[in-house]
């Protein structure tokens, strides 16, 4: 039991060491990237409501047949690993 | 201290030589000959994580120059076609087939291997992933899909499955007093074999490639014989301890203070305790989302760091051209090869760290440290920090390495040594459910956040997030797992008439039968050199290709 709390309290700190880091790094990110740095996906923060949520299954519904056609033209193609990742992707977003 | 010197040697006349009796080590054996014998085996059997680098190549087997071919080929017909080039997600169907039917195999015979010892079994293993390798290079030969799927997808998958537990309980027996380590330097071994093979198989091709051919059937031969020579040395170098064996000067931990239980559990009766399923959810739930993650690495790294990776910091990703994108590629497949180095460290590390701190410790470790990197993983990509972003991914392998490391000796803490190789057998089932569940989990939501409309920046996070989820499930089976019930336990008579049957047995006495500690002599010394010179082999040709992510 004792172990298990030493342990515990390791990976908490190990985790808070992380989050340390990461928020050190953070701290100097903009003066790195003052540059115009237009990498598309940077994480940021999303807010789940129910009315998103309503939102999201009607776009799901609408979109589910392009999302078939896409995975089928993947498997014509014989896609696999990161070529059927970004391939969906860019086929996802075609007009 | 108990000595018998005749220990191992009494019971092995008259029988075969592939027979248990014959492999009982006698006093004076050095049992740190073990673990190389087992790395003999998975080293080779280990290649089949590397089989991707036939793909290629097989794509244009008929076409030679560009691959022939057909658009609108169904798969079963792709299985009897001899005109048409293979389609590269046909051929991925083999790794499916790999590691269902080594879970399969594995339940199927575990008990069996029991029985008939180690050396039996891996000389079987040798059989069926040798024997499959050849009748894959048959089916390359004919262009035959569906045989290639037999011979090395299903008659190989058998030798995986026999190959990887052979040396599980084996190893346990004797190292009663780093179990952890041990079994651990066995499974690194599986996860070093790509990194032989593969480099390997890349050279073998190029030397026998012709106008005429892509020469992936002559590698596969060539494959198979040098394996066969390499397992059938680590099958016949396999020693058991003598019933009852312990190293001088050790003594069993208390079963009060430790998670360590000296009472045995019948292989009939193990996977009817919670603890069985337990542990089998808490190995499914942490291989599937390292799956799911392993999956989602390189992407992610090309998609978010995109022209930072090539010295163009202000160019995102669909703003790359063919080339460029080609460029970040071929770095994303060095920061693979940089992952499966943290995947094969991670197998010794953890499983030797759960010697000291115990298995339950060790899978907390897993699942909140996991927990916290998972989430974090996005936001250390977003930063643009690559060195966190690698260290990030690097820790999330290892602890998915060590989890296939660390669960055999969980398996021997909690049922006993005498079933742990058929019990970790039956445990196997829970790698091919992840198999499944981790690359269809991360597809499927990405796919249906894609379609819901989700902005592209989110993608991940919310795929995280999940395999998040996942993590917290283990947490919870781990959390959940207490010793065995009593009443589950075989009884003294029950396991010393189980002991008494088997060669080796001595009264139900204990101790080191003249055997000791062991240690690293010449002989020893050397063996090691063997097993560890291919392996810096593939670790420097690792590495050489990990470099470009710098």
């Amino acid at each position: 039991m004792h172990r298990t709390r030493v342990l515990l309290t390791a990976a908490l700190l190990v985790a808070g060491s992380f989050h340390i880091a990461a928020a050190q790094t953070s701290t100097t990110a903009p003066a790195a990237t003052a540059a115009p740095a237009t990498t598309e996906a940077k994480p940021s923060k999303m807010k789940l409501t129910l009315e998103k949520l309503k939102e999201m299954k009607t776009k799901w519904s609408a979109n589910r047949p392009k999302l078939k056609a896409c995975r089928a033209e993947v498997k014509s193609k014989g896609l696999t690993g990161d070529d059927r990742w970004f391939y969906i992707e860019d086929c996802m977003n075609k007009t | 201290m108990t000595t018998i010197s005749s220990a191992g040697t009494m019971s092995g006349a008259g029988a075969g030589f592939l027979d248990k009796e014959r492999t009982i080590a006698a006093a004076g054996f050095n049992r740190w000959l073990v673990p190389p014998a087992a790395l003999c085996i998975h080293l080779c059997i280990g290649m089949a994580y590397g089989f991707s680098v036939f793909w290629l190549p097989l794509s244009r087997a008929i076409g030679i120059t560009a691959p022939k071919a057909c658009p609108d080929i169904t798969l079963a017909q792709e299985l009897f076609t001899t005109t048409c080039d293979w389609k590269v997600a046909s051929m991925g169907w083999m790794f499916t087939l790999f590691f269902v039917v080594l879970g399969v195999s594995a339940a199927i015979w575990g008990g069996w291997l029991e029985r008939v010892g180690p050396r039996k079994a891996g000389f079987v293993a040798a059989l069926c992933w040798c024997g499959g390798l050849v009748l894959g290079a048959i089916g390359i030969y004919v262009h035959q899909l569906w045989v290639m799927w037999l011979g090395s997808g299903v008659i190989g998958g058998i030798g995986l499955g026999l190959g990887y537990i052979s040396p599980v309980s084996t190893l346990v027996k004797w190292f009663p007093d780093r179990r952890g380590m041990a079994t651990g330097m066995a499974i690194m071994g599986f996860g070093g074999g790509a990194m032989i093979g593969s480099p390997l198989a890349d050279w073998l091709m190029n030397q026998f490639k012709t106008p005429t051919s892509v020469g992936v059937w002559e590698t596969f031969l060539a494959l198979a014989a040098g394996y066969f020579v390499f397992m059938m040395i680590g099958a016949f170098r396999y020693r058991l301890p003598p019933a009852g064996w312990r190293p001088d000067g050790w003594t069993p931990p208390s079963e009060k203070k430790t998670m360590i239980s000296e009472h045995q559990v019948h292989l009939d009766d193990a996977h009817k305790t919670p603890q069985f399923w337990l542990i089998w959810w808490v190995l499914c739930l942490n291989v599937s989302a390292g799956i799911g993650v392993i999956g989602m690495a390189s992407p992610m790294l090309q998609e978010i760091f995109a022209g930072k990776l090539i010295g163009l910091p202000e160019v995102g990703f669909n703003a790359l051209t063919a080339a460029q994108k080609a460029q970040i590629a071929g770095i994303a497949a060095g920061f693979a090869g940089l992952l499966s180095l943290f995947n094969i460290g991670g197998r010794f590390f953890w499983a030797s760290m759960s010697d000291i701190i115990g298995r339950k410790s060790t899978y907390y470790c897993f699942f909140i440290l996991g927990i916290v990197l998972y989430a974090s993983a996005p936001t250390f990509a977003a930063m643009g920090s690559k060195l966190l972003f690698v260290l990030g991914f690097g820790i999330i392998l290892s602890m998915y390495g060590g989890g296939f490391a660390t669960v055999p000796a969980y398996l021997a803490d909690m049922f006993g040594t005498q079933f742990v190789g058929a019990i970790h057998g039956r445990l196997l089932t829970a790698w091919s459910t992840a198999g499944i569940i981790g690359p269809v989990v991360v597809n499927y939501i990405r796919e249906f956040q894609l379609a819901a409309g989700v902005p592209r920046d989110q993608l991940y996070n919310t795929t995280m997030y999940i395999l998040c989820a996942m993590l917290i499930a283990g947490l919870i089976c781990n959390y959940l797992i207490k010793p065995v019930d009593p009443k589950w336990h075989m009884s003294e008579a029950e396991v010393a008439r189980l002991q008494a049957a088997s060669a080796g047995a001595s009264a139900g006495q204990t101790g080191s039968f003249g055997i000791g500690r062991g240690g690293l002599d010449g002989k020893a010394a050397l063996f090691w050199l063997f097993v560890a010179i291919p392996l810096a082999w593939g670790v420097y040709m690792t590495l050489l290709s990990a470099v470009k992510i710098l």
